[in-house]
């Protein structure tokens, strides 16, 4: 029974009606496509219809249409809105927070819009209509973490759906800044979760680096197996149609479940071992991760930044990153990656003390 | 008769020699004319033989198949002077043919020649030959002309029909020289005979219907003879270009084409269909042959002229050109009508073909005019006919046979006009250099501002004879600076001509560059669409359907993706310089679904960790990598035996960046190597008229000289190298820091 709404303003009727199509295959949502309007019309429609939707998404050329009467810039109504909602109580229009996402038609635009940093705030999500279709789970999401801390108090475990003898084993900084973003309004908090906790590898990681540090291939039969031994490690928090777990849960999980060293120091050949001995059901159903050209520890801990081969942090080489908090760590890429300069304008550059180390393996002639 | 009271003139037997020796003053003049009578009686075939003739007292034979003489008309045409019937009878009765011989003078003309005439005619109703023998000595002054009588006798004919004049005692010595002069005089009547040895061989009987006339010169010294003169010899030798054609019996099809001028003796296969990376036998063609002798005109440079061959024939051809040029269809050795006449474009040279000169920037001309060429169809063996005539022999039945005929026609004349224009451009490439050395030595203004150096200086000096240098400098000035002005608009002439050929494609370039961004809204609706389809449909088959098109829509988004980008980076102008493993890599993920289609195996080595070339482009890379890679796709087809595989390789080495690039297609024959950077020259599939190609710029031959282009602008360089194992060709290309 579809219980969502998103009001859509888009002036091509024919994309627009694309992404609706898919997006409703989801069967919770419903997207209500509009053409744009005026300027003052769209936010006095926003205001005054704000019970009959959960979210909003914009198509960013409203203003490139030659035809069309909005005569603003999309940043600027998206500013406007969460001004609105942020306002103190007398002059405040909006009662309740709510996701906006931005897209658009053309094919690179999220990379052209990356360089603009002040609108990256204001929005949600910002993608290509094509990728916007594929992301209904995630749209669902984001209205239940908005509904969720706009109508009760909630702290850092709620937000995080930790309890407390979990929250304990995890980054105590993390705790702390939520804790004291938590009053402040949805979009903040959320965009915080986003970009600084599920997008950053360290406190969660995702799938993949899950599978370099169990050292067992995703593909392999009894991984979803697998998975549910440790669900207890998994992320339950807002957004968690996103799958992370916990990586100190894990060390946790580990310890306790096997006698053996820190799952850090071991080859994948090893920890494959240790849990097939405990599961015997999963005995052949665990394919090793195998060490991609240039690398010789199997000690799996990250994944390749460029092409996401298992990686030992003694193999990869660390990137340029400015991680703003402590339960962020670094990104690594492979030796090949490194010397091809593969899928470069992911991962940027190379911190600089792993340049010499690089130079060394170009020495043949 | 003298009567009682009259008197009528009476002739005294000298006048032969004043009107043979005394009138007809050249003896070449006397044997044209004598052919010239046997093209007025509708000959076809005339040969002159001369036999020992190098030194006075040889012998001419004159034998044709025209239509003969009975004692009738030997007594009231060749015997009776000032004889009417040229009068009578302007033109030929069989052909049609104006009558090109002069009033009379024939008989004088033997008399010219030699001192005995013997005339052996036969008519095709005579059942003997008629044999006259004439000692031109007997006429002596002081005797009556009709006083001289002459022998004749019947004899057993040695043809059906036709005229025999032999000249013994010829009274001057003939040697090849003089021999090829008595041709030129004949050569306006000449038309070529196409039909070749090998249906001249096959005994198929000719009909005389044809009104061709071809004429060989024979000579014969001590038993031995030796062609000196045929209109193919003479004529055809001279072309710039000479095509030929095969369909042999298992139906593949071949061209070949050679230009001794252009340096050119290439043979390309000729595919049935218009697939571009197969080569395809035809369904029912076979046992086709094909020549064609190509010709420009109005471009003299391109000719030897000598006294094998002068400007007088040159323009003949140009002349010839008007009437018999085109390309003429024999079949079972008859000419098969219209195909080839005045006028008519069977093939569609002159419409078609044209057109894709003109789009393609070449730079000569290529219309039905430039060439004679015969098709021979021998479709009769086993009984079974290929080809069929319409019922009233108008032409062939435009079965399955004669549309492959023409699509193999059509395309052998468009891969060779392509391979003229391409060693066309190498020639004026070759000369332009060769010239510029040559200018080098007197490079323009420097070469008169040092002659002015050198009269300012004697005039510091006050040397004595500086007013005469400075008088000389004076006097050669208008003369230096106007060779100047013409070595400068020459210059830019060249320039315009290339700007031109440039443009055309520039052109192309917005027009792609439109049509991609007009487009691009439905790369975002069609994956929408394919992905609802994938999410909503359940039956198998349908599944199946969708991933398919998906996989095909994922392949087609390479190439707008390519565009896209190529036009996205045209727009910026500036110049940046560039991360080759970035731009590889970029271009690499561009083709991804390309090459994963192909199954091809593409690796990349970039030896050093600063790849940066000087600063360049960026779109311009993106066009070499294109074009290379297109040419290696193409070349791994040609050898499908193996999968294909492309090398990248980048290394860094004394200030330039190296890329090699390649691949182990067919390879590159070695006498190719050279003429691959050349504009128009290209080793792609020809494709029919009809086929689809206005999208890429496969087959246009311009690829490899545009990289050339873009590389040289840099100061870079692109050449082949050796391959390394398991790879067969490599492209290396070179650029500064």
């Amino acid at each position: 029974m579809p219980d969502i709404v998103y009001v859509y303003f888009d002036d091509t009727p024919s994309a627009a009606s694309s992404v609706k199509d898919n997006l409703e295959l989801t069967n919770r949502l419903i997207i209500d496509v509009k053409r744009e309007e005026p300027w003052k019309d769209i936010i006095s429609y926003l205001v005054d219809n704000q019970t009959d939707y959960n979210g909003i998404i914009l198509d960013w050329r409203l203003d490139s249409e030659p035809d069309s009467d909005a005569d603003f810039s999309t940043e600027a109504l998206a500013q406007q809105c969460r001004r609105l909602v942020s306002q103190n109580l007398n002059t405040k229009k909006f009662t309740k927070d709510f996701p906006m996402i931005l897209c658009s038609s053309q094919p690179d635009f999220a990379s052209l819009h990356e360089k603009d940093t002040t609108s990256t705030d204001l929005f949600d999500v910002i993608c290509t209509k094509n990728e916007l279709e594929d992301k209904g789970s995630f749209l669902i999401a984001l209205v239940e973490a908005y509904t969720k801390l706009n109508l009760e108090d909630r702290n850092a475990c709620d937000i995080l759906g930790l309890t407390s003898s979990k929250a304990a084993l995890i980054s105590q900084e993390l705790i702390r800044k939520l804790d004291s973003i938590k009053n402040q309004n949805p979009h903040e908090i959320i965009s915080f979760l986003q970009k600084e906790v599920l997008d950053k590898k360290g406190a969660l990681i995702n799938e993949d680096i899950l599978s370099a540090r169990l050292g067992v291939n995703k593909n392999s039969e009894g991984w979803s197996n697998l998975l549910e031994k440790i669900s207890d490690a998994k992320y339950i928090g807002l957004l968690s149609c996103i799958d992370r777990w916990w990586g100190t849960l894990i060390d946790e999980w580990w310890e306790v479940n096997f006698e053996a060293d820190n799952l850090k120091y071991l080859a994948a050949s090893e920890r494959i071992l240790f849990l097939e001995a405990k599961y015997t059901e999963l005995v052949g159903k665990l394919n090793k991760l195998e060490l991609c050209e240039g690398s010789m520890n199997e000690e799996f801990w990250t994944v390749c930044y460029g092409s996401g081969a298992a990686l030992s942090e003694l193999d990869g080489f660390a990137i340029d990153q400015h991680l703003h908090y402590s339960w962020q760590e670094r990104e690594y890429v492979c030796l090949n990656t490194a010397k091809n300069e593969d899928n470069i304008d992911k991962w940027k550059a190379l911190i600089s003390y792993e340049n010499d180390r690089l130079e060394q393996y170009f020495e043949e002639e | 008769m003298d009567s009682k009271n009259t008197i009528s003139f009476s002739v005294d037997a000298g006048i032969i020699n004043r009107l043979g020796l005394e009138l007809v003053g050249r003896s070449e003049t006397a044997v044209s004319e004598l052919i010239k009578n046997s093209y007025d009686a509708d000959a076809t075939n005339v040969e002159v033989s001369f036999e020992n003739t190098n030194t006075i007292g040889g012998t001419i034979i004159i034998d044709d198949n025209g239509e003969g003489m009975n004692l009738e008309s030997l007594k009231n045409g060749f015997m009776r002077l000032s004889s009417t019937d040229k009068i009578h009878n302007p033109i030929s009765k069989k052909f049609s043919r104006k009558k090109a011989g002069k009033k009379g003078i024939g008989r004088f003309s033997t008399q010219r020649l030699g001192q005995r005439l013997i005339i052996i005619t036969k008519q095709a109703k005579m059942t003997e030959a008629l044999k006259l023998i004439i000692e031109w000595n007997d006429y002596t002054i002081d005797c009556n002309l009709e006083s001289v009588s002459n022998k004749f006798e019947y004899v057993l004919p040695i043809k059906n029909k036709g005229t025999r004049l032999i000249i013994e005692n010829l009274r001057e010595a003939w040697g090849a020289v003089e021999i090829r002069r008595v041709y030129r005089y004949v050569s306006d009547l000449l038309q070529p005979n196409y039909i070749s040895d090998r249906t001249g061989n096959l005994n198929i009987a000719k009909t005389d219907a044809e009104n061709f006339f071809s004429v060989c010169f024979k000579q014969t010294n001590a038993g031995k003879s030796e062609i000196i003169a045929e209109p193919t010899k003479m004529v055809f030798d001279k072309a710039i270009a000479t095509i030929e054609g095969y369909v042999d019996s298992h139906k593949d099809g071949y061209c070949s084409v050679f230009s001794k001028k252009f340096d050119l003796d290439d043979i390309i296969p000729i595919s049935a269909n218009d697939n571009e990376n197969s080569l395809s036998k035809f369904i029912e063609l076979k046992d086709i042959h094909f020549k064609a002798y190509y010709f420009i005109y109005n471009r003299k440079d391109y000719y030897d002229f000598d006294s094998n061959f002068t400007q007088l024939e040159y323009k003949g051809i140009q002349k010839m050109a008007s009437e018999s040029s085109g390309i003429r269809l024999y079949r079972n050795g008859f000419r098969v009508l219209p195909y080839g006449e005045k006028g008519n474009d069977w093939l569609n040279i002159d419409g078609n073909l044209s057109k894709k000169r003109y789009e393609s920037g070449l730079n000569i001309p290529f219309n039905n005019n430039n060439l004679f060429g015969f098709v021979e169809i021998i479709d009769q063996s086993n009984g079974e006919f290929i080809f069929d005539e319409t019922a009233n022999r108008e032409g062939l039945i435009e079965n399955l046979a004669f549309k492959e005929l023409n699509t193999f026609l059509f395309k052998v004349l468009r891969a060779a006009m392509f391979r003229i224009a391409s060693a066309e451009e190498l020639l004026k490439a070759k000369r332009k250099r060769e010239e510029r050395l040559k200018k080098q030595k007197n490079a323009g203004f420097q070469y008169i501002k040092n002659k002015i150096k050198e009269v300012q200086k004697k005039i510091e000096n006050s040397d004595p004879d500086r007013e005469e240098h400075i008088t000389l400098l004076l006097d050669s000035l208008p003369q230096d600076l106007d060779n100047r002005e013409k070595e400068i608009k020459k210059e830019a002439e060249a320039k315009i001509e290339e700007l031109g050929m440039l443009r055309v494609l520039a052109g192309t370039g917005l027009v792609i560059g439109e049509f991609v961004h007009e487009i691009e809204q439905f790369d975002t609706i069609f994956q929408s669409k394919i992905k609802y389809l994938k999410k909503n449909i359940k039956s198998d088959l349908s599944s199946q359907k969708i991933k398919e098109l998906e996989k095909s829509f994922k392949s087609y988004q390479s190439y707008t993706g390519y565009f896209r980008t190529s036009m996205s980076q045209n727009v910026k102008r500036n110049i940046v310089p560039i991360n080759m493993k970035k731009a590889i890599n970029d271009f690499l993920k561009q083709i991804e679904n390309n090459s994963r289609s192909s199954s091809l195996e593409i690796k990349k080595e970039y030896l050093k960790k600063n790849l940066i070339t000087c600063p360049m482009h960026p779109s311009e890379w993106l066009s070499i990598l294109f074009n290379l890679y297109t040419n290696s796709k193409k070349a791994i087809h040609r050898n499908s035996t193996h999968r294909g595989k492309i090398l990248i390789k980048v290394n860094q080495k004394n200030n330039k960046i190296i890329l090699q690039f390649q691949d182990n297609g067919d390879g590159i024959p070695e006498d190719m190597k050279n003429r691959i950077f050349a504009p128009f020259f290209t080793t792609a599939n020809p494709i029919n008229q009809g086929g689809k190609e206005a999208d890429n710029t496969s087959g246009t031959g311009l690829g490899l000289y545009i990289v050339k282009n873009i590389v040289n602008s840099y100061n870079g360089s692109i050449v082949l190298d050796d391959p390394d194992k398991n790879y067969n060709t490599n492209f290396v290309i070179t650029l500064p820091i």
